[in-house]
């Protein structure tokens, strides 16, 4: 009873007075020559907001650990309070945290050659040491292998630790068009998965709650596409950087009224620019896309040194993910859209739609090149991308670099190395 | 005497079987054999995966480098097309490479899908009906496979997967008179010979069957594919004997089936939700530790060895909570990374005669 005054006193109190403090207090120290939006403050109180009243969710909501490209839409009308590792793991990855988090799991036998966000999950496990404060424990573990197979062999280990259920949406990988026998396979399970449910939140399912859920998850998506967007305008009214770390939303939040109305706010400020003709850099030389995840430790130095060469990273297949498959979102036939929109995403698809998604973005968004992510931690991702930057090379004249490195684990990225590359790529297209 | 892998399938296509290079993983081999397909998998090619670098970056494991390796070099009309089952996330890559973006493309590719953990009554369906989908495709392949003949084929497969059972059990009593090393030729055999050739060797052996003389310490063998021929020289060197296994590339895929069905696809996936658990389909990680205690038990051993591809994700996530498991219950552990492509140096050879000292 206690647990439940204190959980609703902080939602309905406390975290409004937080948000409102965030958003008028000075940001932090802004990017060398940079822009910052003023919509940032506003997204530190949310995910502040976030991880506090996780703290307190235990024992008065059903506290979910769920996978980024899981459907959480199903888990909404459950009421779970709902926890991202593979979001957790990048913020402690952008607060340099990565690789010491990465040791404890290697210290416990771990290897190093594991994905760093299941490393940084598993450190945190057996450290508790988190930028967060503290994480609250699961009731459950909802995990789809539509972006790797890695998070089922992760949430297997979470499952053992924890003792308590996984749930798997199982998305038959795509080498070619979505097959009839998949789609069927997966509206199956969803029937499954919501009997599950039913059992471990003891609620009772209702069709109506799902259909508003996904009516706010389309409309979140399609703003978040917008947002994407205005970055075609030459000149963007941000980089790519700004782009990744107004992420959170889309990824944690999806389905939730405060996503929405957040992204409402970035939207206008970004349309505001666009109208003002505002870029963050002073001149916009050369326009880029991003191919892979974000490499969060090293966002500030990547972006200070695009600055630099008047570079911009204005796309990303990456960001692109959240709003690819929204035209597959129709609330009107639940089941189905959900199983669609969640299993043709760009890691669930095969190479050849890959190519012709950078093409077409490159097409977009007026790049003139491509920089390709090698990512250590993440072989779907990264496993194909030389014979891809060598038919968009050979093919399609568009250059492309390749850059080693990992997206949360900054032992495994070459300073040095990666600056000298990127400034001789840079050079080339002017 | 096992016959050796390029000149066996050259005489199976002189005899008119197609050939199918598969990549590691769960399949049903039954439908390809029902389509008179003889399917070699591509575990371990001794093949320069100098060119596999050129494609894939070096945190890809050895097994996915050698097979880009072997397929980029194959000599024209050796095989007649390639199946890729849905194994882990780099197998997947390769599959989709290969076929969308690799020159190899001129050869037919063929994808199996097999439902992953934990299990449901929505997987068991599934699973009925990709198998039909893979005979429909291996139909517009040009081959066809009847119901019977897929029935033939289980009952083959029943036998050889029986022979092996034997096999370690012989092991177990020491009564198998070999090293390690003739050990593994039959095992590998498992990869390419048709059933009634495995079920041929099998029958030499067995006149030659007498007690082992030369007893140095079990070993029970675990991993995706802990066959490199260097780990196995090693143990032949060191006086230790394989006496029961746990691999992707053989134990993993028997079936220990208590229902039985007359339709062949059902029998199939009764078969294939009966194996034991493995990281590649998503099962539990506690009923996987309990099933390499009872094995261990059972095969009377006091050591796993884990051999494990280095950069193998599935395995990897598994094995502190295994070793853990395992040492809890007295069994000693000996965990060895291997990098098919960089051979194995003297410093496996000590780490191995520390861990056989403890058994």
């Amino acid at each position: 009873m206690f647990g439940q005054v204190r959980y609703w006193a902080l939602k309905e109190l406390f975290i409004p007075l937080l948000r409102t403090y965030e958003a008028k207090r000075r940001g932090s120290r802004p990017r060398k020559g940079s822009l910052p939006l003023s919509s940032n403050r506003v997204l530190k109180g949310l995910i502040m907001s976030h991880y506090y009243l996780g703290r307190y969710a235990k024992g008065v909501l059903p506290v979910a650990w769920v996978t980024s490209g899981a459907p959480v839409e199903l888990l909404r009308p459950f009421g779970f309070y709902t926890i991202y590792p593979e979001n957790h793991s990048a913020l402690c990855a952008a607060q340099k945290m990565g690789g010491g988090l990465c040791l404890v799991a290697e210290e416990r036998g771990y290897s190093k050659d594991l994905c760093s966000y299941a490393k940084i999950d598993l450190g945190v496990f057996f450290s508790g040491r988190t930028p967060v404060g503290r994480l609250p424990k699961p009731d459950l573990l909802f995990a789809s292998n539509n972006i790797c197979g890695t998070v089922l062999y992760w949430y297997r280990v979470l499952s053992k630790e924890y003792s308590i259920p996984l749930i798997v949406f199982d998305t038959p990988f795509n080498y070619g068009p979505l097959r009839q026998e998949d789609l069927d396979y997966m509206l199956d399970q969803i029937e499954e998965i919501i009997e599950k449910l039913q059992r471990i939140s003891k609620r009772e399912f209702r069709m109506e709650r799902l259909i508003k859920t996904m009516r706010l998850s389309k409309a979140t998506c399609e703003l978040w596409q917008e947002i994407l967007n205005t970055m075609k305008q030459i000149p963007a009214p941000a980089t790519i950087f700004d782009i990744f770390s107004h992420m959170l939303p889309i990824v944690s939040l999806r389905g939730l009224r405060s996503a929405h109305s957040y992204y409402q706010v970035l939207y206008w400020e970004l349309l505001q620019r666009v109208r003002d003709k505002v870029s963050p850099l002073s001149e916009e030389r050369i326009r880029l896309l991003w191919d892979n995840i974000a490499i969060w430790y090293k966002m500030r130095d990547l972006s200070e040194l695009m600055m630099r060469h008047k570079a911009n990273l204005v796309g990303a297949t990456y960001t692109n993910a959240w709003a690819e498959t929204i035209v597959h979102m129709d609330p009107t036939r639940p089941f189905e859209s959900l199983a669609k929109a969640y299993s043709l995403v760009i890691l669930n698809n095969n190479l050849y739609h890959r190519l012709e998604l950078i093409r077409k973005l490159a097409t977009e968004f007026k790049v003139n090149g491509v920089i390709m992510h090698s990512a250590r931690s993440c072989k779907p991702y990264s496993l194909g991308q030389y014979d891809i930057k060598r038919i968009l090379q050979e093919r399609y004249n568009l250059p492309c670099l390749i850059l080693e490195g990992d997206i949360a684990d900054e032992r495994y990225y070459s300073d040095e190395g990666n600056k000298t590359r990127i400034e001789a790529f840079l050079e080339s297209l002017i | 005497m096992i016959p050796q892998r390029i000149p066996y399938l050259l005489r199976k296509k002189e005899e008119g079987w197609k050939v199918f290079g598969i990549l590691p993983g769960y399949y049903p081999k039954e439908i390809l054999l029902g389509a008179e397909i003889l399917p070699v998998e591509i575990w371990d090619p001794r093949v320069d995966t100098a060119f596999a670098y050129r494609h894939l970056q070096h945190t890809v494991c050895g097994i996915v480098k050698r097979a880009i390796s072997f397929l980029m070099a194959l000599p024209k009309g050796l095989i007649d097309g390639i199946l890729v089952p849905h194994t882990c996330d780099s197998l997947q890559n390769l599959g989709t490479l290969i076929k969308d973006l690799l020159p190899v493309t001129s050869l037919p590719c063929i994808f199996f899908y097999p439902p992953k953990g934990p299990y449901r009554k929505s997987s068991f369906e599934y699973l009925k009906r990709v198998l039909k989908v893979l005979q429909r495709d291996l139909e517009a392949f040009g081959t066809q496979a009847e119901g019977s003949e897929i029935t033939r084929w289980l009952n083959e497969m029943a036998k050889v997967y029986q022979a092996y059972r034997k096999l370690f059990e012989l092991l177990t009593r020491d009564l198998f008179p070999s090293k390690n090393r003739a050990l593994l030729d039959l095992i590998k055999g498992f990869g390419y010979l048709l059933p009634n050739d495995i079920l041929e060797a099998f029958g030499e052996i067995s006149k030659e069957m007498s007690p082992n003389k030369d007893l140095g310490p079990k070993v029970f063998i675990s991993g995706i594919y802990p066959y490199e021929v260097e780990l196995i020289e090693m143990l032949d060197l060191l006086k230790a004997r394989i006496v029961a296994e746990d691999s992707l590339f053989l134990t993993r895929r028997f079936p220990n089936r208590t229902e039985t069905s007359e339709d062949p696809y059902e029998e199939l996936a009764y078969r294939y939700f009966s194996t034991p658990p493995c990281p590649t389909r998503g099962l539990d990680l506690g009923e996987r530790a309990d099933y390499l205690i009872q094995r261990a038990r059972s095969a009377d051993v006091k050591g796993v060895l884990f051999g494990t591809v280095k950069f193998c994700e599935p395995e990897s996530f598994d094995l502190p909570t295994l070793i853990s498991v395992l040492n809890r219950e007295g069994l000693n552990t000996l965990h060895l990374e291997m990098e098919p492509t960089k051979g194995m140096d003297m410093a496996y050879l000590t780490r191995l005669e520390a861990f056989l000292e403890t058994l």
